[in-house]
């Protein structure tokens, strides 16, 4: 691509618009004075045949030739004229005379003002341009010589008297014709030479206005070329150079921000030279660096895949554990969709089902409950479920217990749940159950004629007794109450486990019938030297319940009590109204339970660990009991304790009785 | 016609038309005319007719055309034999008694009057123009008149319009002292003189319009007493 410089452009382009302006001007110019030359032209040649039509009035009302020919020769002085031709109304010449035309115009040869002979009639004076017979065009005017028919002013009246005219009317009549011949050649040289003023002055302003062009564009541009040269230099490399500010416009200002820039320019390239020093040193660094880290990398990737390859191994153990593991694990995502299920799980809870397709917990829908420990899915849970397999003639007792699962950053993930076979454990139990049932029956009857032919000798019906033989009685019969009292404990508890226990329900006064306890174990508290204490007690205690059976409760509750607090010791007893209920509370200064055991309390058989090595051995279901007895009631049994300073024991039991 | 019914003691007529309108139509009443140049001419004269006539005689107007432009020795006039012909008879012969050249070129028809002049005018100091109707028409005015300026020949006539118009100087009745005098006549007549015993008579005073303009232009010499004496002066 050619490149054409600023300055170029610039003169060719305003240089066009000058010569357009210019052309259309001179044009303009011309065909304007051309037009009023022409104009000027004919009203010249109209003036004049008028004028020459008024002045030859008398010439043409007397016919007179001399008169005529003086008048023609007076108007064939003006340059233009060519021919002048007077004729009367009928169009015959009168008179006539041409310039330049001899041949064409003989006396007795009018054919010229043939030319008119339609006009002949024209009060109006007319132009008609036609060509002559050497070809040149030639412009005839006519115009009428009118003759007035009013009376001139100032004649004297007595000549018009005379010759019997009447006073004249308005108007005038036509007394013949003036054609006057004039030739353009003149008006043509004038409009040469306006063409040729035209073209010169044209050619001129043109001349001036692109040489004015030139000149601004110069000026204008060559702050811009020394400023482009500059601009450059500067580009190659050499920021030592200024452009000069020669203008304030513009091009000035201009030139004053590229010197600005430029300097800026150089500050910057010293700025860049020494952060890219900066940068060589820090890049060698880093090279080093990176050769170091490289190794560092290449040893850590090495140890990291050792590392993974661990995790892998102990991730495939964990998950042979999970696979192999005999109890169920159950894992969902918070949107309850199964996210593991191990082989054990399936087991138990599918079975001989044909696993289907489901995902989420949908698959266990056959199972009563299961679904119920996902419920809450923040919240441990346990159920025991029993799980029937229409493919197995039994069915089996598993214990599921889900917790919540967190992730890393303990945002709750899903829920876990375990579930564990107890079938095998629950017949077990049964079995145990109707063991100890059958035992406490077949010990209860020897062990009542025992008790029974004790009695019998206390009373002295087997003769009189020593003193040693009477206190040995006394331990006997001791030692046999307590044999009963665990028979029939361990015989409430078979008959609460097999469901068979009924309640007696009485109005009663629980008030009396805490203090009826307390009074009967009043011997072993003073022997104990323990302080009853009954405080805040509640005189309306009136409800509904089994009087033996809250009896043993209340027994049982402060047999422990006094069991396991020294001698010296406090027992405080609390009766109150609650809303609906009636609480109950046995307060003791003992040795207290840890909080691990707390929870275990009311479980069968079971023996606070630090109690059973210093006191004396208990069933291990006086708690059990009384919870179930509670239970029984609609009620709630409770346990707070601290080790070294006591326990507290309570037990709600709803005033309007609400029995099971 | 209301004349005709109630015929008049006397009637007094204004201008030629009325007074041959009067003269066809009464022949027994009196009749006075004026403002009539040439009676004669155009026979207004009979038993019961008189009245006073506007013309200057030649002899008057020779006497004054030398008293007024002293340098003028020869006067031309053009005229039509059969309108003014016996006018210019007597003009000769006054002309001859006052010893002035009187060069007169006839005219017969308006289309010779150019000619006429152009035959005239190298032979004559002044131009006299008489009340000829061939000879003045309202085309030929102008030609007269610029003749008159191109050749510096001045023109005396006989009414004051063509002097306004620049003739250089007119003598003519004065149409105040022709309506006394007409008024004079009728007033004899009525007190029982006989028309026919009074004879036709010129104006009594005579009117001097002098065109001092056209007079300086032409640079024709001219008595200053007419400064004084013309009725008019148009400067």
């Amino acid at each position: 691509m050619i490149k054409y410089p600023l300055k170029l452009k610039l003169v060719i382009f305003f240089s066009l618009i000058i010569v357009v302006i210019c052309t259309a001007l001179g044009f303009t110019f011309f065909s304007q004075t051309k037009t009023v030359l022409l104009e000027n032209f004919t009203k010249r040649g109209l003036i004049l045949a008028e004028n020459t039509a008024y002045n030859s009035r008398y010439g043409v009302f007397s016919e007179d030739l001399v008169i005529l020919q003086d008048l023609i020769q007076g108007v064939l002085q003006v340059e233009d004229v060519v021919y002048v031709a007077i004729s009367n109304p009928s169009g015959d010449i009168l008179a006539q005379k041409s310039k330049q035309l001899p041949d064409e115009f003989d006396e007795g040869a009018p054919d010229l003002p043939q030319i008119r002979k339609k006009a002949f009639t024209d009060r109006i004076p007319s132009v008609k341009s036609y060509l002559a017979k050497d070809g040149r065009r030639l412009y005839d005017i006519l115009a009428p010589v009118m003759k007035s028919t009013e009376r001139p002013r100032g004649f004297p009246t007595e000549l018009l008297e005379e010759r019997f005219e009447k006073p004249g009317t308005p108007g005038s009549v036509i007394q013949g014709f003036i054609q006057v011949g004039m030739s353009p050649e003149l008006l043509n040289q004038q409009i040469r030479k306006v063409l040729g003023i035209s073209i010169l002055v044209t050619l001129m302003m043109m001349m001036g206005g692109v040489g004015l062009v030139y000149f601004v564009s110069k000026h204008n541009v060559r702050p811009l070329e020394t400023l482009a040269m500059i601009a450059q230099k500067i580009g190659s490399g050499d920021l030592s150079q200024s452009a000069p500010v020669t203008s304030k416009d513009e091009i000035g200002e201009l030139t004053t921000i590229f010197n600005q820039m430029t300097h800026s320019l150089k500050a910057r390239d010293q700025q860049i030279k020494e952060r890219t020093d900066q940068l060589e040193i820090l890049n060698r660094k880093l090279t080093n660096l990176n050769l170091t880290l490289e190794e560092r990398v290449k040893a850590r990737t090495k140890e990291l895949e050792g590392v993974i390859r661990q995790v892998n191994n102990e991730k495939r153990k964990t998950e042979r554990i999970i696979h192999d593991i005999a109890d169920g694990i159950i894992v969902i995502d918070v949107n309850e969709r199964i996210i593991l299920i191990n082989p054990a799980a399936r087991k138990m809870l599918l079975g001989s089902i044909d696993a289907s397709d489901a995902k989420d917990l949908s698959l266990f829908s056959h199972i009563p409950h299961l679904q119920e420990i996902f419920l809450n899915p923040s919240e441990v849970a346990m159920r025991e479920i029993e799980v029937h397999d229409p493919g197995r003639a039994s069915s089996q007792v598993i214990t599921a217990v889900s917790a919540p699962l967190k992730d890393h950053w303990g945002h709750l993930s899903g829920k876990v749940a375990v579930l564990h076979d107890i079938t095998a454990l629950k017949e077990v139990d049964r079995l145990k159950s109707e063991f100890v049932s059958q035992v406490s029956h077949d010990l209860r009857t020897p062990l009542t004629v025992i008790k029974g032919y004790i009695d019998n000798l206390q009373d002295g019906i087997g003769g009189d007794l020593t003193e040693r033989q009477k206190n040995y009685l006394d331990r006997m019969s001791k030692n046999a109450g307590r044999l009963v009292r665990l028979i029939s404990d361990l015989l409430d508890v078979s008959r609460m486990e097999s469901a068979k226990l009924e309640l007696n329900l009485t109005m009663l006064s629980l008030q009396g019938l805490i203090e009826e306890v307390v009074n009967a174990i009043r011997p072993i508290t003073v022997e104990k030297k323990l302080k009853v204490i009954l405080n805040k007690f509640e005189e309306n205690s009136l409800l509904q319940g089994d009087r033996d059976k809250l009896e043993q409760v209340i027994t049982n509750l402060l047999d422990n009590a006094i069991k396991f607090t020294p001698p010296g010791g406090q027992i405080t007893i609390t009766l109150q109204k609650e809303q609906q209920v009636l609480k109950t509370t046995i307060k003791d200064t003992g040795i207290g339970i840890p909080p691990e055991e707390q929870p275990r309390i009311f479980e069968r058989f079971f023996q606070v660990e630090r109690a059973s090595s210093t006191h004396e051995i208990g069933s291990g279901l006086g708690m059990f009991i009384a919870k179930n007895l509670i239970d029984l009631h609609g009620g709630q049994i409770r346990v707070t304790s601290e080790v070294g300073k006591g326990s507290e024991f309570s037990f709600t039991l709803p005033i309007i009785s609400s029995c099971r | 016609m209301a004349l005709k019914r109630d015929p008049p003691d006397l009637i007094l007529t204004i201008g030629l038309w009325a007074t041959r309108v009067a003269k066809e139509n009464f022949q027994k009443i009196p009749i006075i005319f004026s403002m009539v140049f040439d009676p004669d001419r155009f026979s207004i004269f009979g038993e019961n007719i008189t009245g006073v006539t506007l013309e200057v005689s030649a002899s008057e107007i020779f006497s004054q055309i030398r008293d007024l432009f002293p340098e003028a020795k020869k006067i031309g006039v053009l005229y039509n034999p059969k309108k003014t012909g016996r006018r210019i008879e007597q003009a000769e012969k006054a002309a001859r008694a006052l010893e002035v050249s009187l060069i007169s070129v006839p005219v017969h028809s308006e289309k010779d009057v150019p000619e006429g002049l152009r035959t005239l005018q190298p032979k004559i100091d002044l131009l006299w123009l008489v009340p000829d109707s061939t000879v003045i028409t309202p085309e030929s005015v102008d030609f007269l008149l610029l003749t008159s300026f191109e050749n510096n020949i001045p023109i005396v006539t006989f009414s004051d319009g063509f002097v306004r118009r620049g003739a250089a100087a007119s003598f003519s009745a004065d149409y105040h002292a022709v309506g006394e005098q007409s008024a004079r006549l009728a007033l004899s007549i009525l007190q029982g003189e006989d028309p026919a015993r009074l004879a036709i008579r010129p104006s009594k005073k005579i009117r001097l319009s002098f065109n001092l303009k056209i007079v300086k232009k032409m640079g024709v010499r001219f008595n200053p007493k007419v400064l004084q004496t013309a009725d008019k002066i148009y400067d």
